[in-house]
């Protein structure tokens, strides 16, 4: 089951480390996420996207305005909405088969068998995180997340420390699997926070450019074109989305 | 021709050095004070075979082993616990940051005066000063290995549905922090042996090394460094094994 992802008026302050100032990251988010949508955030760096991501997550809490997932107030971490860390969080003690089990385990439920082969990761099951390259770690933190099949998919930068060749590839996983029409599987509600204005368009149904600190909704852009997309087509597109970025 | 391995060259340059204290010392020393002071590496082997005939050296070594298994055993026992508990409670590593800063520059030998008050003669003066020793590197250690579990897995494990944190997550994180912690540990109690052994043991490598003085006998000094290197040694890679073997994922 899908569910939408709403944020009302969101407002979040954090305190910095050291000086122990208080620096608003979040001015008032108003944003809607369609049940089954992938909705890609793209702003600067530092400008509060991961916030939404935690906010949304459970793992932060809004100091003003709301957050609803399914029409019920977000109130703490759950296994609905699971996020997918910029690094991946692999548990290093883990082989990637524990990794991915790791969810399934804690709820007692069996392991997907299709998620290991889907992502690419068949082969790969006895080693440890250590030994992987960076785009296999990726690969088992989106595996690890979609094994205990949330509603909501939070994706933070996850190809973003990546090479052109592994994020393209990784990419066109994602899209393969989740995105496209008939892949068989129900689409799950995805926020994609990136820097990469081409990612965004090529995964997104819509991207959502938000502005610097602190950030507030500067424009949407809604991405109609079918998949898998040639984004080099789509460069107009990708122009006003890279000028609305650079704008703020 | 090949270059030599590693190991050759170690022990080989060891091997020379004690080729050349004993080709000096027999060509240079002539006064016997001096030959009696400093005893040649072929007067400390035939003194090392003597001591290790008569059982002296073994029974100095399983005493001292004895000792130092005691003392750092405590300190793990005790030391994990609380490092995990100030890592923890951050407020309070806060507070006891002064005092350990305090403490932990203060020789293990200082406190040989006042564990004889408190302790008496005998075996628990001694285990006192190892286990106290040991105690502080292993508190230290354990709050950094525990103080260093990466918020992100905390977050994941429960995102993913986990409620055992600290079972499923915490342990396994801080496990190679924990084991460095009590191999240092280990290490450190052997390191002040000779201060444990000061004054009221009868018998261990640091009283072996000890009477090398009142005995006049500087080949037994010599055995017993010896002895206590090569234990600190073997048990440090005895304790490197383990720690392999439990954390292979590192």
């Amino acid at each position: 089951m899908s569910r939408d992802v709403t944020l009302a008026g969101v407002r979040h302050a954090f305190v910095e480390a050291g000086t122990g100032r208080r620096v608003d990251a979040l001015a008032g988010i108003d944003l809607t996420i369609a049940a089954g949508e992938l909705v890609a955030v793209v702003g600067p760096s530092g400008c509060g996207k991961t916030t939404i991501l935690h906010l949304v997550a459970g793992m932060l809490t809004a100091d003003a305005g709301e957050v609803r997932c399914g029409g019920t107030p977000v109130t703490g971490i759950g296994t609905d909405r699971v996020l997918v860390f910029q690094d991946g969080a692999l548990f290093p003690w883990l082989t990637v088969l524990e990794n991915i089990t790791f969810g399934p385990r804690a709820q007692g439920r069996p392991l997907d068998p299709a998620l290991l082969d889907a992502l690419g990761l068949t082969g790969a099951e006895a080693r440890y995180p250590k030994e992987l390259s960076g785009g296999m770690r990726q690969r088992v933190a989106l595996a690890r997340a979609l094994a205990v099949d949330p509603d909501v998919l939070l994706l933070d930068e996850p190809f973003g420390a990546l090479d052109a060749l592994s994020r393209e590839q990784l990419q066109g996983v994602l899209e393969d699997a989740w995105l496209r029409e008939g892949s068989g599987r129900a689409r799950k509600t995805m926020i994609l926070v990136t820097h990469s204005v081409e990612e965004a368009v090529r995964l997104a149904d819509r991207v959502v450019v938000v502005s610097p600190r602190p950030a507030v909704v500067r424009e949407v852009f809604v991405i109609d074109a079918p998949r898998p997309r040639d984004v080099t087509a789509l460069g107009e597109v990708r122009r006003a989305i890279g000028r609305a970025v650079r704008e703020g | 021709m090949a270059p030599l391995s590693p190991a050759v060259t170690r022990w080989g340059l060891v091997a020379a050095l004690l080729g050349l204290w004993e080709l000096g010392g027999r060509t240079l020393v002539t006064d016997p004070r001096t030959a009696l002071f400093l005893p040649l590496p072929s007067t400390i082997a035939l003194a090392a075979a003597a001591l290790a005939r008569d059982g002296t050296l073994l029974a100095a070594i399983v005493r001292s082993a004895g000792r130092v298994a005691a003392g750092a055993g405590a300190a793990v026992l005790v030391g994990v616990p609380v490092g995990a508990v100030i890592a923890t409670w951050p407020r309070l590593g806060a507070a006891l940051d002064a005092p350990l800063r305090l403490v932990r520059p203060v020789p293990p030998v200082a406190w040989v005066p006042l564990t004889l008050l408190w302790f008496g003669v005998g075996e628990r003066q001694q285990l006192a000063i190892l286990a106290f020793a040991a105690l502080l590197v292993v508190v230290a250690g354990t709050t950094d290995a525990v103080a260093g579990v990466p918020p992100a897995l905390l977050s994941a494990a429960r995102n993913l549905g986990e409620r055992r944190l600290l079972l499923r997550v915490a342990v396994p994180a801080a496990l190679p922090g924990v084991a460095a912690a009590v191999r240092e540990g280990v290490g450190t109690a052997w390191f002040v042996l000779v201060a444990a052994e000061f004054v009221s043991a009868s018998e261990g490598l640091g009283v072996l090394i000890l009477e090398g003085r009142d005995l006049l006998e500087p080949a037994r000094t010599f055995v017993g460094m010896g002895a206590l290197a090569a234990c600190g040694a073997v048990t440090d890679l005895a304790l490197a094994a383990l720690q392999r073997r439990w954390t292979r994922w590192t």
